[in-house]
C-alpha cells in the first residue's frame, strides 16, 4: 500500500473517529444542556384564554403610559419616569381548576418579552401606592385565588420606548419548567 | 569521518530547535487561571463599555474622609463613617442587554494589582450593585470602595454580573486618577 494511500485513509478515519471522539467526551454535557435550555411555549392569541398549568390564563387589560398614569392615586408614586421609558400594565385573569394548580401559584412569574428575546421584571424602578388587585400570581392574605374562582392580579413594567409596542406577556410556573405560556398583548 | 560529524551537528540543531519548540509552547500557553479565569473588557471614565449581560459607564469618581449614610426611610437612622483610608465614591451608570441581571462583583484594582471590594459597612443604600438591572434602562447609583489613600492613583473599577466571573466579561474601567483627587471633608450619600 502507497503511502499517500494510506494518509487518504487515515484522513477518512479522522472524518468519523474525531466527532465520535468529542461525542464520547461531551455528548452528556450537551445533552443535559439542551434539556436545561429547552423553551416549550405555548402561544395564545390577544384576547384569548389559554390552559397552562391547570389554570385558564387571560389578558384583562394592558396598558402603556408615556409618563405617570392619570390614575396616579391607585398607580404609581413615581413622580416621573426615567427618559427614554414607558409603563406597562398589565393585568391577568386566571381561573384555577383545582387545587393542585392553585398550589402552582405559588410559584409563578409574569414577565414581559419582546420580538428580540429581552425580557423585563416587574417592578423595577416604580413603587405602587395602592391597588384595587393584588400584584402576585398567589394573590394576598385575604384575596388568594380560589379553585374554579376568577381572579385578577396585575404588575407594572419599566420597559425603554422601543419595546413598548412589541412586547407580549410571559407566565412562567416552577412546577411546569420548561413549559411557559405567552400571552400575546397585540 | 566528515559525515558523522555533519549527522552529529544535524542532531544537535534539531534538538536545539525542539527544546526552542518546546520553551516557546510552556510560555505561550496561558496558566490555569488564564484559561478559566474572566474576559476582561476594558474602558475610560466616561464611556460605555459593553460586558455579555450588561453595560455599565463610570461618570465621576471623588474620594472623602467620611460617608453619611441612613438606612432606608429611617430618617433617625443617619449616621458618618470614617475611615483610616479614604472612601473611594464613584457615581456610575448601568443597564442589562437582554434579560434582569444585577452587579454581582464591583471591586477597585489597583495599580499593583491589588483587589478592594465594595464596601459592606454602608448597607446597598443608593448602591448600584444591589440594584437589579433592566434591559435598556439606564440606573444610575454609586459604588463605594474603603482603601488605602496610597492606593487611589492608577485606580481601575472592575464590574462583573458574577462574584466569580469564568470565561466571562469582566469591565474594567479606567477611572483616570492619575494622582489622587485630595479627599473631601466627607460625602453625603443621604442628598446626593
Amino acid at each position: 500500500m502507497s503511502a499517500s494511500r494510506t494518509y487518504r485513509r487515515g484522513l477518512a478515519a479522522l472524518v468519523v473517529l474525531a466527532p465520535l471522539a468529542l461525542w464520547t467526551a461531551s455528548g452528556d454535557d450537551f445533552l443535559e444542556y439542551r434539556t436545561k435550555h429547552a423553551v416549550v411555549e405555548t402561544v395564545a392569541a390577544v384576547g384569548a384564554t389559554q390552559d397552562y398549568g391547570g389554570s385558564e390564563w387571560r389578558i384583562d387589560r394592558y396598558d402603556t403610559w408615556a409618563g405617570q398614569p392619570p390614575d396616579a392615586g391607585k398607580a404609581l408614586t413615581a413622580a416621573t419616569l426615567p427618559q427614554g421609558t414607558r409603563l406597562v400594565r398589565v393585568r391577568v385573569a386566571l381561573r384555577a381548576k383545582d387545587e393542585a394548580a392553585v398550589k402552582a401559584l405559588d410559584r409563578c412569574t409574569l414577565e414581559l418579552v419582546d420580538g428580540r428575546g429581552r425580557r423585563w421584571n416587574p417592578g423595577a424602578g416604580v413603587t405602587a401606592a395602592r391597588r384595587d388587585v393584588p400584584t402576585r400570581c398567589n394573590g394576598t392574605y385575604d384575596n388568594a385565588p380560589q379553585v374554579a374562582q376568577p381572579f385578577l392580579f396585575e404588575q407594572d413594567f419599566l420597559v425603554p420606548e422601543d419595546a413598548a409596542g412589541d412586547v407580549d406577556a410571559v407566565i412562567r410556573l416552577a412546577a411546569e419548567k420548561p413549559a411557559r405560556l405567552r400571552l400575546r398583548l397585540r | 569521518m566528515s559525515t558523522l560529524a555533519a549527522a552529529r551537528r544535524r542532531s544537535a540543531w534539531r534538538v536545539l530547535v525542539s527544546l526552542a519548540l518546546l520553551l516557546a509552547m510552556r510560555e505561550s500557553i496561558p496558566n490555569y487561571d488564564g484559561m478559566t479565569g474572566p474576559i476582561v473588557e476594558r474602558g475610560v471614565l466616561g464611556e460605555w463599555t459593553q460586558a455579555r449581560r450588561f453595560a455599565a459607564r463610570a461618570d465621576t469618581v471623588l474620594t472623602a474622609r467620611a460617608i453619611r449614610t441612613e438606612k432606608t426611610g429611617v430618617p433617625e437612622s443617619l449616621s458618618q463613617h470614617d475611615t483610616s483610608g479614604v472612601w473611594l465614591v464613584v457615581d456610575a451608570t448601568a443597564k442589562a442587554v437582554d434579560e434582569p441581571v444585577s452587579i454581582g462583583k464591583a471591586q477597585i484594582l489597583t495599580r499593583d494589582g491589588r483587589r478592594y471590594a465594595r464596601t459592606e459597612r454602608l448597607g446597598s443604600t443608593r448602591q448600584l450593585s444591589g440594584a437589579e438591572l433592566q434591559p435598556g434602562i439606564e440606573s444610575r447609583g454609586v459604588l463605594v470602595f474603603e482603601l488605602p489613600a496610597d492606593q487611589v492613583a492608577g485606580a481601575q473599577l472592575v464590574l462583573a454580573d458574577s462574584p466569580i466571573a469564568i470565561l466571562d466579561s469582566e469591565l474594567q474601567l479606567d477611572l483616570r486618577l492619575a494622582a489622587a483627587p485630595a479627599p473631601r471633608e466627607f460625602y453625603d450619600l443621604v442628598r446626593r
